[in-house]
């Protein structure tokens, strides 16, 4: 059985190809200016990697911020279930999902099933974000790739005082200004993100294995910063990538529902 | 006599030279690379328009979040005074005044001397300030300067609903993507940080007359917007409303 899923979020669109219990494919792309064009385009190139078309689907769940409007999936289900099913496929003794997107960051908690069963969420302000860390990115004068390794090589991370995204770049800009050591900069802003997320982490408290997901998991120096603010050992999800974790869970769910429409048709 | 200040902003640096309480010169000049000096060259522009010396010069004070870059000797003063005193030299009526800055929105209530009574100001997020106008802006690939002329010609209002500035700039992408008009944005997100200044203005306690400074009273949509909400006329100083900090810090008796 071959499935679909694909996530499109505010910055990136990402589809995973799913047959049985290994992924097939996957693509990852930045979003164009409707999520219905970015769905096609992520999930197409995702089947043309395995060699496949969208013919040769049995079914696919859409999820992201613009899941409603994919014409081609056969239901939506939200991105939230979706990281907590993905990361847990991942490893099955993860209990806690980090995930930071482009304009979200959610720590979920998932059962020893991978269904969700409680989170919280930020998605009123860009503190906490991947969107935070490219305006960081910009004002530093990088590629957001640069960034975490820069901020590895920081010894003292600086003091980042502002949570507001814009306010930050303010914050750096001076930094910068003053002479300010770019890496230690770059250690800073790894510093501020990783405690904006702690704090939400523990409103909703941490159990088990804690996975990260999302873009910012790519950033090395949140998540070294994220685990000494913690003080835990977070699971790095080394054999996939952290950045289709939502849409693998959505494969995950299109493979479910997939097999339970087929035992409906059976009996 | 003649006296200098320096306010030294988020976004922009303004120079201001009074000479017996007059403006005699002025400069505005955006922070783009050093801040030193952007600052530098905005104190040189208003001298060599004034053609004085800074030696010259004895009383000389300095304001912003970016004070700390003026390299000459100056006196501190705190931002809230320097609005305060700026706006009651030439509107002695003036009792509330509402700035909003590049990266602030500040109300505050003043005495018929110009004196601050109290005041409340949002520095800890960029909703609703100059920096969300210049995302905006960029975003419907205007100026904003522009605004009030594009906003003239608007038949309706888009609601933008985020409150972060930097979602706000995401959401007004997605309005242009679907075909949205740029009057209606614009007249939208004059809407929105009018009536977010309007909320601010409300829980101080709105006293006339009311005075706007900072960028974005010299927008016309975002005026209207708040006196809608706040069902009470503002006015606008006859100066360049940017200029409000700099001339109160240039000011001598402006309290550090």
């Amino acid at each position: 059985m071959i499935v679909a899923g694909c996530d499109v979020g505010s910055l990136s669109g990402e589809a995973v190809v799913l047959q049985d219990d290994s992924i097939l494919a996957y693509e990852i792309m930045r979003v164009r200016p409707r999520p219905e064009l970015t769905a096609e385009e992520v999930t197409a190139r995702a089947l043309a990697k395995a060699k496949l078309s969208f013919e040769d689907l049995s079914y696919c769940v859409s999820t992201g911020y613009g899941r409603e409007k994919i014409p081609f999936s056969n239901s939506s289900i939200s991105e939230i279930s979706c990281h907590g099913r993905g990361a847990h496929w991942v490893n099955p003794n993860v209990r806690t999902v980090i995930d930071i997107g482009g304009q979200d960051c959610k720590v979920i908690r998932v059962d020893k099933l991978g269904y969700m069963v409680d989170f919280v969420m930020n998605d009123k302000c860009a503190a906490g974000t991947g969107r935070f860390l490219e305006g960081m990115a910009k004002v530093l004068g990088v590629e957001l790739e640069a960034l975490g390794p820069l901020g590895l090589a920081g010894a003292s991370p600086t003091g980042i005082t502002k949570t507001c995204t814009v306010l930050a770049q303010f914050d750096v800009m001076c930094l910068l200004n003053d002479g300010e050591d770019r890496a230690d900069i770059a250690a800073g802003i790894g510093r501020a993100m990783a405690e904006r997320i702690t704090k939400m982490a523990k409103r909703v408290g941490v159990q088990g294995e804690v996975a990260m997901t999302g873009g910012v998991a790519k950033n090395a120096a949140v998540v070294s910063s994220l685990q000494d603010v913690l003080g835990l050992e977070l699971y790095q999800l080394e054999s996939v990538d952290p950045q289709i974790v939502g849409a693998l869970g959505a494969a995950l769910f299109a493979r479910e529902r997939c097999e339970r429409q087929e035992r409906r048709k059976a009996s | 006599m003649i006296s200098l200040g320096c306010d030294v902003g988020t976004i922009t640096a303004k120079t201001v030279i009074l000479k017996d309480g007059e403006i005699v010169a002025f400069d505005i000049t955006p922070n783009e690379g050093k801040l030193s000096q952007a600052v530098e060259r905005s104190v040189q522009n208003a001298l060599s328009q004034a053609g004085i010396a800074l030696e010259d010069i004895e009383n000389r004070g300095g304001t912003g979040a970016g004070e700390r870059y003026i390299s000459f000797p100056h006196v501190t003063k705190s931002t809230i005074s320097c609005l305060s005193k700026g706006v009651n030299r030439t509107v002695t009526s003036a009792r509330t005044v509402v700035d909003i800055g590049g990266l602030s929105t500040t109300c505050i209530h003043i005495n018929d001397q110009g004196k601050a009574m109290e005041y409340r100001t949002n520095d800890r997020c960029a909703s609703g300030t100059g920096f969300f106008l210049e995302l905006a802006a960029q975003a419907l690939e205007l100026k904003v300067e522009d605004f009030s002329r594009v906003a003239a010609s608007a038949q309706e209002k888009v609601r933008i609903s985020a409150q972060c500035a930097v979602f706000g700039e995401s959401e007004i992408v997605s309005h242009v993507n679907d075909g949205v008009d740029a009057a209606s944005i614009v007249a939208g997100i004059s809407h929105s940080i009018g009536s977010g200044l309007a909320t601010t203005a409300r829980r101080l306690g709105v006293e006339p007359e009311i005075v706007a400074t900072g960028g974005v009273a010299k927008l016309a949509p975002v005026l209207k917007a708040l006196e809608e909400d706040l069902g009470v006329e503002v006015q606008t100083p006859e100066w360049d409303p940017q200029l409000a900090a700099a001339i109160g810090a240039a000011l001598p008796d402006t309290e550090q």
